[in-house]
């Protein structure tokens, strides 16, 4: 073997017990840093989210109108429990066109709404002229967290033209 | 024996008293003995016990954007070590659906105000510590409506780690 042979070769070994010893030194410091542990069994809790409450007590009580001119059907609910900013929304729907509107798409604060010729005339046309022509519609509500959250609908309660001359009942 | 292997002799003797001294310490000095009776000697131990303060809790379920009461739970260490210090990591988790929208918070001492416990752990604690953790988990207010009505299976692991320093 050459002297020139000889030397490349003791080069190498020198770079590999360089590149080992450094090797062994990133060891080193995770060694002494070992330590205990224990963790005792997990402690456990009943807990679930919450499940928003469908408004109770939905009704609707027919009002006024002389021959059913200008008679509503007055609908009213339970609040649900205080300390939240609730909104209710009420919702019609008309089986027969596939049609199925809120009342307001904010919704309201209030527990009670009148459903008139006026609401109608105002908001749901073809929802009026479904009951002008003598046919019915559905309300339902569903309670409204702030976070978007929403209840399961109550059950939906029909409502109808007052009489020949107009007026909504139910 | 020729004067030089005698020499060499000596040089020797004389490297091996010196290779002795070094060996058992330059600064000995004379000193008298006491013998003392050997006690049973051990390893160090470390145990905690964790357990809700005051039972377990009843909590109510959790609209978007609202957290647990405050819930303490109490560390007691039994560990044993002259010098063993160690710090507390405290780890609350949910059931997989919830795990994006529900956050765990504790503290050392009360909640809110007492001083949060970061993932990393608290400070170190000594041999005998007693840690009272208060916690809370909170629904995200923007947590999808999806979630209603979820079992959030929630679990909190205590873990004490020796601190090595």
């Amino acid at each position: 073997m050459s002297a020139a042979r000889r030397g490349r070769s003791g080069d190498r070994r020198w770079i590999a017990g360089v590149a080992l010893a450094a090797l062994l030194s990133t060891l080193l410091p995770a060694a002494a840093h070992s330590s205990w542990s224990y963790s005792p069994p997990p402690l456990t809790a009943s807990l679930r989210t919450a499940q928003i409450p469908t408004p109770a007590s939905f009704s609707c009580r027919p009002s006024g109108g002389l021959l059913g001119i200008g008679s509503t059907a007055d609908f009213s609910w339970a609040a649900l429990p205080t300390g939240t900013a609730w909104r209710y929304q009420v919702w019609i729907r008309d089986p027969g066109a596939g049609t199925d509107v809120p009342v307001s798409a904010a919704g309201q604060t209030g527990t009670s709404i009148s459903i008139g010729t006026g609401l109608l005339t105002g908001l749901l046309g073809s929802i009026l002229d479904l009951l002008l022509g003598g046919g019915q519609a559905y309300v339902r509500v569903v309670a409204v967290h702030p976070s978007g959250w929403t209840s399961a609908a109550t059950p939906e309660i029909p409502i109808r033209r007052a009489s020949l001359l107009g007026g909504v009942t139910c | 024996m020729g004067p030089g292997i005698r020499r060499g002799l000596i040089g020797a003797a004389a490297g091996a008293i010196i290779a002795l001294a070094a060996a058992s310490g330059v600064s000995a000095h004379w000193h008298a003995q006491q013998r003392l009776d050997l006690e049973s000697v051990s390893t160090g131990d470390l145990l905690i016990d964790a357990a809700w303060r005051d039972g377990p809790p009843a909590w109510s379920p959790l609209l978007p954007g609202a957290s647990t009461p405050d819930t303490v739970i109490r560390v007691s260490s039994s560990s044993a070590g002259t010098t063993l210090r160690w710090r507390l990591r405290v780890v609350g988790a949910v059931s997989a659906p919830a795990q994006q929208h529900v956050t765990f918070s504790a503290w050392r001492g009360v909640c809110g105000t007492g001083t949060p416990i970061p993932a990393g752990g608290t400070a170190a604690l000594p041999v005998d510590a007693v840690v009272d953790v208060c916690i809370r988990y909170t629904l995200s207010p923007s947590a999808p409506a999806t979630l209603q009505n979820t079992d959030l299976a929630p679990r909190v692991t205590l873990i004490a780690e020796q601190v090595v320093s």
